[in-house]
């Protein structure tokens, strides 16, 4: 049921002139980041973390969620003007707007993106208000038995939907796990692995970790680009942006195979934007009555693609704050943005800080808004930045990271750590481990440690009721599914693990 | 025969996780048993798994063709990029307390960008433009100290 109550603070919360801009002004760097190529939505958010430190709650997280939706939705600019995705989550987009505007047809594209972008973000932004406090109802009957289950569960099929290859999936994973059992054990307070480091003690600290992975990594792949070309050249018109909601609500059909993939793929710990619009492309194409047409600068995919992928964002934040497993690595960073803010994303969450849980959602909805608005006055200007030379960009991302790192605690230590994750990443990345497995490995692998450990002393050593619970037992076996499923898939295509 | 980055990857995941499982053997609090799980018992376990997959990876990639075809980059430019912009990157974190945050931090984005201009292009920057560059990491240094330090109150050196 909504909660009138919580909704009325939260507006007050969010309704001020300094939140209102924030919000904005993290849209418009998030289409910005979106816009170009490499830059990803959680690499976009990692960079603007520091921004966010001195705000209170629903502003940072508010600029944050900006970001996100920004990012997503920007990622069609490059993807119509270069057929280059501008994110992952905009990889479908280009089978269909990039022959748009080959044809001279880039406005309108843009256009469709622009709008459809919006539906499928307003949905999400419905269902996360409507679905997430259920949810979170429901996580506070979980025990350690369930919460371990969970965590379990969340890590295999992380592992399975996002690295090139299951092993790899899961060795990126428990890397991030063995990473959260760095520092003083939380029940014995016996050090592991600090090597006398003082600064270790406490453990790896999680958002130079973060950066590092995310943005360093990035940006060490993404320099070797500079090698091939210095700016992008654009060489289509784009012509006049028009909002044609007329245009993408007849196509109601891919409209809502769009929102409702989206939103349920965002849901899935790891599943992310590009396996929600291919998945959303490939079902709106069954279900259209011209196939024929997609791949050639056809609406339906255009649609289809951009409604999913701003459908996942929301999606995507539901399990992030109700049970504190992220959907997708942009919402790991996300994550990481609540937790700086001393909020602990979990079903407590909803009890002791309803109000900004709500705020929440309004600055989603407002993040959502702002994005259209912004894209469609400003398209002309975000284009623009498509031609901006790397090696000016790379540097300032750089600089960043390191205050983001250093801003947290002011502890060089920390600057260090960011280098060493900037280089894993970049390792992990080159050979197709991943590096969101490795963010959301920490995140579940403390809470999988810590309930496992609850749960044996609770039970005395008794291991049978993480199978016996019903909702542990469920997690369990869908971890199992989770990774015998593609197993089975690569077994039978005759594929290695 | 020459190995791939792929494989030797695998082979350094697996020295360093073997190293970690030698040292939860030798923690103070051990991992103990299944009736009373100790401190050492995840990192013990962890580490045993991502040895095991490791190996898995190693065996997989060393049987397999030759490494995937390359974009055709030098390979000498590609390594002094990545290892120019760390050695810069480790540079600028040691020398940015003393020397001060507006300082270094214009100076490791000029010598980036240098770098990456070079890498790209083969050449350096003729003064002009290594002027301009200099002006706008100057201007960037000192806009991002004020917004931090003055507008967010964040500690910069």
């Amino acid at each position: 049921m909504i909660d009138f109550a919580h909704y009325a603070d939260a507006l007050g919360l969010v309704f001020q002139v300094k939140v209102v801009a924030a919000i904005a002004a993290g849209t418009v760097l998030g289409i910005i980041f979106g816009a170009l190529p490499g830059l990803t939505a959680a690499m976009g958010i990692a960079v603007l973390l520091p921004l966010t430190y001195d705000m209170p709650p629903v502003m940072g997280f508010g600029m944050l969620l900006g970001t996100y939706c920004g990012a997503i939705s920007g990622g069609s600019i490059a993807a119509t003007l270069l057929n280059i995705p501008g994110t992952p989550a905009s990889v479908a987009t280009c089978l269909d707007a990039y022959p748009m505007a080959k044809k001279g047809e880039a406005g309108r594209a843009l256009g469709l993106a622009i709008a459809a972008s919006f539906i499928g973000g307003l949905f999400s932004s419905v269902v996360l208000s409507l679905a997430a406090p259920p949810i979170a109802e429901l996580a506070l009957e979980f025990g350690a038995a369930e919460y371990f289950s969970l965590a379990v569960f969340g890590l295999t099929i992380i592992a399975s939907v996002s690295g090139k290859s299951l092993a790899k999936g899961i060795i990126a994973g428990l890397i991030g796990v063995f990473v959260s059992l760095v520092g003083l054990d939380p029940t014995t307070g016996s050090p592991r692995y600090t090597f006398g480091e003082m600064s270790l003690l406490s453990g790896v600290a999680f958002l130079p970790a973060l950066i590092g992975l995310f943005a360093v990594g990035q940006v060490l792949t993404d320099a070797e680009e500079v090698l091939r070309s210095h700016a992008a050249t654009i060489e289509q018109r784009v012509g006049p942006v028009g909002l044609p909601f007329g245009a993408v609500l007849k196509r109601w059909k891919t409209v809502l195979v769009g929102c409702l993939v989206g939103t349920t793929v965002g849901a899935i710990p790891g599943a992310g934007g590009s396996v929600a619009s291919f998945l959303a492309y490939d079902q709106a194409r069954r279900l259209s009555k011209t196939p024929e047409k997609f791949g050639t600068g056809h609406d339906e995919g255009v649609v289809a693609s951009e409604t999913s992928n701003n459908a996942m964002t929301g999606g995507a934040i539901i399990p992030t704050i109700t049970l504190g497993v992220p959907g997708e690595a942009a919402a790991a960073v996300l994550m990481g943005g609540l937790m700086i803010h001393g909020l602990r994303p979990g079903p407590l969450l909803f009890t002791e800080q309803a109000s900004i849980v709500h705020g929440i959602f309004i600055a989603f909805f407002l993040a959502n808004i702002f994005m259209m608005l912004f894209q469609f006055v400003g398209i002309r200007v975000f284009v623009k930045v498509l031609a901006v030379p790397r090696s000016y960009l790379i540097p300032i991302i750089l600089l960043f990271c390191v205050i983001g790192s250093f801003g947290v605690s002011g502890n060089l230590f920390d600057v260090y750590l960011l280098l060493v994750f900037g280089v894993l990443g970049f390792f992990l990345n080159k050979y197709g481990y991943g590096t969101a497995p490795v963010v959301l490995g920490m995140i579940l692998g403390t809470m999988a440690e810590a309930e496992f450990r609850k749960g044996v002393i609770m039970f005395e050593g008794d291991w049978t009721v993480f199978f016996t619970r019903p909702i542990s037992a469920l997690f369990l076996a869908l971890a199992l599914i989770s990774v015998t499923i593609p197993l089975y898939q690569k077994w039978r295509a005759g594929k290695s693990v | 025969m020459k190995v791939k980055g792929d494989t030797l990857f695998a082979l350094a995941l697996f020295a360093v996780f073997s190293f970690g499982t030698y040292q939860s053997l030798v923690m103070e609090d051990p991992a103990g048993g299944p009736h009373d799980v100790g401190a050492a018992f995840f990192p013990f376990w962890v580490c045993v798994f991502i040895q095991v997959l490791t190996v898995t990876v190693f065996v997989q990639t060393l049987g397999r063709g030759p490494a995937e075809a390359e974009d055709g980059m030098p390979v000498r430019r590609r390594v002094l990029l990545l290892a120019g912009i760390l050695v810069l990157l480790f540079a600028y974190i040691v020398v940015m307390e003393t020397v001060g945050f507006v300082a270094s931090s214009t100076a490791f984005m000029v010598l980036v960008h240098q770098l990456l201009v070079f890498s790209g292009t083969g050449k350096v920057s003729p003064p002009k433009a290594l002027g301009v560059s200099v002006l706008f990491f100057a201007v960037t240094s000192g806009a991002l100290f004020f917004i931090f330090n003055t507008v967010f109150s964040l500690a910069l050196p």
